[in-house]
């Protein structure tokens, strides 16, 4: 355990370096001067102010001692200034993080708690006629764009219950059903999609354990099918379903930030669009950095536990 | 010198099989019809889905006007054969890009071994610690919108799914008996890896290219969703889908027409890739 914690923590701060190498690379490597690119939308620019801003941004500096100057900020919590404002970026990342949080985080919990019944009755009730239904329903789900999703929901909501306020945001604080309400459709959106993806996980590893052996020594000793399913198949059957639950929390996060504009909310996505459409390079990088940073250490608490709760998972 | 093998079975039975299974004839059906609107969208409609009709605003559908038309009096199904197009292009360039640069690093990577090995997979594992919506919003960031930086920026996205599908195979055919007497028998390196690995790998590179593109066309309409991809008024089905939303509840076809056919198209080449898996690939049938 403790030397596969040992690996699996190395591999974690290679990840982690490579990314930040990345994204620190990514305003040095916009075609042309980044400082030029910039100050572009102000029509009067002296070489003055260009030679304020390069050196604001540290790009008078040799690469690698800008590099590690920017890691030694990034480390202390300064991941920068918008360019505009002037304001720290982490500031305003932190303000709309919880939102499109709130938009990965229940639709995952949804999707994963009505999956784990609907997969083990879709594996128990496996027989060749319904295989191909149920094949071309979970594809078709997978498939299908959760913003488009959303926009379905909204004019349904508008033909249906046309006093039902569908978009826009309001702190729950402030009006708890409100923002319920305005919530639930975008959460819906997003939820379907991946019910459907974690529907087909959870099956297919469901039919694997079920061909072996041990499932059978279970039937003939005559447990009950309930018994068989729930104690003794799925169990094992969760290994990938769990796995897959964190990888598909990135997803779900990138589908979050597009449906965000669907319902004009506020949160992280449109904060990154807006940034990039300011060439607001500053708070693209710290942004993308954030998440992504969030996303590897999530992933690797994952694995940790899973080695804690699952002796095999080392020999892997 | 050729050295003659016993003919492969598999190989001329595939296409019928494909028609025998009902999902896979859908996903051809459906891609045939998509790659066929796409390509022949002048003829289709030569006015082209710029061409507009003040007078015409926001009609229902209609005989002159199926799917109706938009607040430009734009008509909709021609702007939905286009967006095909645009979306098509993107992606299978897209596609194209990360098998071919993604794939040919996972064979290399797997042929030299050693050091190069270890670099190119790390900077795999590296790609894939980003969300994906995230890392090709980031890339159109550095690179700019347009046609070809959006397919840019999603071949980077899935290079390294490409790699690792191609280094496993390439690993074990390594290792085979074959190409140790194709070694032996002096045969270069690149020759190797052309002649005799990579059409090994052929019928695993088929099924991952066509579920590459089903997501790859979802990323790409995200990304014109969000304003990133190619620009308007060049209507992809997903910059369509943001612009004829403002206009939702006065006219619903455009938005809705649009996010649908986005589903057909994704839907399309991933029941094709996910049938043709079944029949290439004995070791998955069965599974998932």
């Amino acid at each position: 355990m403790l030397r596969y914690s040992a690996r699996r923590f190395v591999d974690l701060l290679v990840v982690l370096f490579g990314v930040s190498v990345l994204i620190f690379l990514m305003i040095r490597l916009i075609p042309g001067d980044a400082v030029q690119i910039l100050l572009g939308a102000n029509s009067e620019v002296t070489p003055a102010q260009i030679q304020v801003l390069r050196h604001k941004l540290g790009l008078d500096l040799p690469l690698l001692a800008q590099y590690s100057s920017w890691l030694g900020q990034t480390l202390r919590g300064h991941l920068g200034q918008s360019i505009w404002t002037g304001a720290p970026v982490t500031q305003e990342i932190f303000a709309r993080l919880p939102i499109t949080l709130e938009l990965t985080v229940f639709p995952l919990l949804l999707a994963g708690l009505l999956a784990v019944p609907l997969g083990v009755f879709i594996a128990a009730t496996h027989n060749s006629g319904t295989e191909r239904l149920i094949r071309f329903l979970t594809i078709a789900g997978i498939t299908t764009p959760a913003f488009w999703l959303g926009t379905l929901f909204i004019y349904l909501a508008f033909v249906l219950a046309p006093r039902w306020v569908t978009i826009g945001y309001v702190p729950f604080n402030t009006d708890p059903a409100g923002h319920l309400g305005r919530m639930a459709l975008p959460v819906l959106a997003l939820a379907l999609p991946m019910l459907a993806s974690l529907v087909r996980i959870l099956r297919s590893s469901m039919l694997e354990v079920l061909n072996q052996d041990y499932i059978r020594t279970a039937q003939a000793k005559g447990l009950t099918r309930a018994t068989v399913l729930y104690r003794h198949a799925l169990r094992n059957a969760m290994v990938p379903f769990v796995t897959a639950l964190g990888l598909q929390a990135g997803a779900l996060f990138g589908g979050a930030i597009v449906v965000e504009q669907v319902f004009a909310i506020p949160g992280f996505g449109r904060l990154i669009v807006g940034a990039i459409n300011e060439r607001n390079y500053p708070l693209v990088q710290a942004s993308i950095l954030v998440v992504t940073a969030g996303f590897v250490l999530v992933n690797f608490i994952v694995d940790l536990l899973y080695a804690a709760i699952d002796p095999r998972v080392e020999y892997a | 010198m050729t050295v003659s093998l016993p003919a492969r079975r598999s190989r001329p039975g595939v296409f019928q099989r494909l028609i025998h299974n009902p999902l896979g004839l859908l996903g051809l059906v459906l891609t045939g019809l998509m790659v066929f609107l796409a390509v022949f969208a002048n003829v289709l409609a030569p006015a082209g889905p710029l061409s507009q009709d003040i007078l015409a605003q926001f009609k229902p559908p209609s005989a002159g006007h199926w799917l109706g038309t938009d607040q430009f009096g734009r008509d909709t199904l021609v702007r939905v054969i286009y967006g095909f197009r645009a979306s098509l292009l993107v992606s299978v360039g897209a596609v194209l890009i990360a098998a071919l640069v993604g794939g040919s690093l996972g064979v290399v990577a797997a042929y030299l071994g050693g050091w190069v090995d270890r670099v190119i997979m790390r900077l795999m594992d590296i790609l894939l610690a980003f969300p994906v919506i995230l890392l090709a919003i980031g890339i159109v960031a550095v690179l700019g919108q347009g046609t070809f930086n959006t397919a840019l920026a999603i071949g980077i996205v899935y290079l390294p799914s490409f790699a690792r599908l191609m280094r496993g195979p390439a690993l074990t055919l390594r290792g085979s008996e074959f190409v140790s007497a194709a070694n032996a028998l002096g045969a270069s390196g690149r020759r190797v890896i052309f002649r005799h690995i990579v059409p090994n790998i052929s019928a695993v590179l088929l099924v991952q290219t066509s579920l590459a593109l089903s997501t790859a066309i979802l990323v790409e309409a995200s990304l014109s969703f969000l304003g990133l991809g190619t620009r308007p008024p060049f209507p992809s089905l997903g910059s369509m889908l943001a612009e004829s939303r403002t206009f939702l509840t006065l006219q619903p076809w455009p938005a809705l027409v649009s996010g649908f056919a986005i589903l057909l198209a994704s839907l399309g080449f991933n029941l094709l890739g996910d049938s043709l898996r079944d029949l290439l690939d004995p070791r998955l049938r069965g599974r998932e």
